[in-house]
């Protein structure tokens, strides 16, 4: 007899015993992983990206309203053809004329001048020799490091206003709030009590001294610019860090046209007004409007030799108030002498104290 | 040059020094205190004369964290002479009161009003720091004189600079920057003892009135 032996069943072959297809599994696993990992992560990812750009991912946004459409009602803000009102050369050179023409006329401007203590450098010591800093030498490279002192352009302004015999009455040098300047302050007054010299004047800048001296030797603009930017590029200045510039020069036209508008605050002039609106290059005006506001925002591309300093005289019309740029872009900016062409700032609206 | 002055110092004052009774803790076997007239005032310095007197207070700290209180070296710099007290005393004497020379307590303010050695004058060594602006007008009231540029230390006051004794950096860190600014070694000097060591022999210590 036949034994009838059933057919043994074929072997089933388990699909996880397939090495190819635990392969294949654990590679689609992986790739689920990963794509639910993105799912996760990128809206995460974005929002980081669209924090540190914001104002440039904003804009975008809204580049197209003002060029598709002149936004509807309420905004002469958007309208690019806006008045150049920063000084012009011409104007800033009739004030510092209207200054040192004020300086003349005090009394017996050469001993004012010379009066801080007979321990002071002689005025003449420096511009007598103007080669001392290379005067006529190529310019200092693009990109020198300039170093910076915690001196405000206030300070330095008034105190190079008092050694031209003009006291302007503005920042009071003894609420400098600089440590070093009181402990200065401090050591010179005992030195001078020790050894007998007189009370000299209050602690001046090396900045300071040289702007003091050429001033009162009448040098033109330029002169000082050649100047001061030889001696930073020595090193033999430090600046306050709103006059570095892009290209890491001096900003001396920053620093006389605040020179001009103290001395003229000082003779009973008027503070610099703010100008209505700024146009020219680099700058730019965005409108967002939602359902129920219009905000205007303005930027300002930052261009070769611009210091933080010009950008305020720039929308402000007074230097001081270039904290409020610095702290708009605090996530661009390190410091207010860090400042590159191309950076992208927002400039906030002034608004009245 | 100092052995000179020391011997000049001690030579001079055995003839007019009054003896002060029996004042046992002496400055040296033949002078038991040295009146000087500093600042347009007479200050006398002599030594605590209890025999018994100890240290108390902040000055009798062993172990103070390195950094920053480190020990300093013998000399500050390559050419200062390194001094002690007898030669300070000299140096008070002898350019201190005829005005040739200047006394630096180069620690910061808050210290040098709590109490320094007579007729020092408070320079803090931050103030001769490169990074200071106003460092040039502390040179020139040390005598300096602005040469176009460059600064003339032809007429320069000697200087002799301490601070908290051989534990502190500060005075060391004045002496480099001075030489760094240009001023002649020559006419450097360097008290490493500082206030510590002037403690420790129970000298004479005045706190400045309105100093500054």
């Amino acid at each position: 007899m036949t034994y009838d032996v059933p057919p043994l069943p074929p072997r089933r072959i388990r699909i996880w015993e397939r090495p190819i297809v635990i392969r294949l599994v654990t590679g689609v696993f992986a790739f689920a992983l990963a794509v639910c990992a993105l799912i996760v992560l990128k809206p995460l990812a974005e929002r980081q990206l669209a924090r540190t750009e914001a104002p440039v991912v904003q804009s975008t946004a809204l580049a197209a309203l003002p060029a598709a459409a002149p936004v509807p009602p309420p905004e002469p803000a958007v309208t690019r053809s806006v008045a150049q009102t920063t000084m012009t050369d011409e104007e800033l050179a009739a004030a510092r004329e209207a200054m040192i023409a004020y300086r003349d006329n005090l009394p017996q401007p050469d001993q004012m001048i010379a009066a801080p203590a007979p321990t002071i450098v002689p005025i003449a010591g420096r511009t007598a020799s103007p080669n001392t800093y290379g005067i006529a030498g190529p310019a200092p490279a693009a990109g020198h490091t300039i170093q910076t002192d915690a001196t405000s352009l206030g300070e330095t302004t008034a105190a190079v206003l008092a050694g031209l015999g003009l006291d302007t009455g503005l920042p009071a040098p003894e609420a400098s709030g600089d440590p070093v300047r009181d402990m200065t302050a401090g050591a010179l007054a005992g030195i001078r009590s020790a050894t007998g010299q007189d009370a000299g004047p209050a602690p001046r800048t090396a900045l300071q001294v040289l702007v003091v001296e050429a001033l009162a030797a009448g040098q033109s603009d330029a002169y000082i610019d050649a100047l001061l930017n030889e001696a930073a590029a020595a090193g033999d200045i430090t600046v306050p860090a709103v006059l570095v510039t892009s290209d890491g020069r001096v900003d001396t036209a920053v620093l006389l046209s605040s020179l001009v508008a103290d001395a003229r605050v000082a003779a009973g002039g008027e503070a610099p007004a703010v100008p209505d609106a700024v146009g020219g290059q680099g700058v730019e005006v965005r409108v967002v409007q939602t359902a129920t506001e219009t905000e205007t925002y303005q930027f300002y591309t930052v261009g070769v030799g611009d210091s933080l300093g010009a950008i305020a005289v720039k929308f402000y019309g007074d230097v001081r108030h270039y904290g409020l740029i610095f702290e708009a872009n605090r996530d661009l900016l390190a410091s207010p002498d860090q400042i590159d062409v191309g950076q992208r700032l927002v400039i906030p609206e002034l608004t009245s104290t | 040059m100092l052995r000179l002055l020391h011997c000049a110092l001690i030579g001079a004052l055995a003839v007019g020094a009054t003896v002060a009774g029996a004042q046992d803790v002496r400055l040296t076997p033949n002078l038991p205190n040295l009146t000087l007239t500093l600042n347009g005032a007479p200050v006398t310095i002599a030594r605590n004369p209890d025999p018994q007197a100890v240290l108390t207070g902040d000055f009798t700290r062993t172990s103070r964290a390195c950094p920053p209180f480190c020990i300093q070296p013998a000399s500050a710099a390559p050419g200062i002479a390194t001094v002690g007290e007898l030669e300070l005393l000299a140096f008070l004497q002898d350019h201190v009161v005829p005005g040739t020379g200047l006394l630096i307590d180069a620690r910061l303010p808050e210290w040098f009003v709590s109490g320094t050695i007579p007729g020092a004058v408070n320079v803090p060594f931050a103030t001769l720091d490169v990074g200071n602006p106003y460092r040039q007008d502390i040179l020139i009231a040390l005598g300096a004189t602005d040469a176009g540029g460059t600064l003339d230390y032809t007429n320069a006051l000697q200087i002799m600079v301490f601070c908290n004794g051989p534990w502190s950096d500060q005075s060391t860190r004045m002496v480099t920057n001075l030489i760094a600014a240009g001023y002649p070694p020559t006419k450097l000097t360097w008290y490493r003892g500082g206030l510590q060591d002037w403690l420790m022999l129970g000298l004479t210590t005045t706190a400045p009135e309105g100093s500054g």
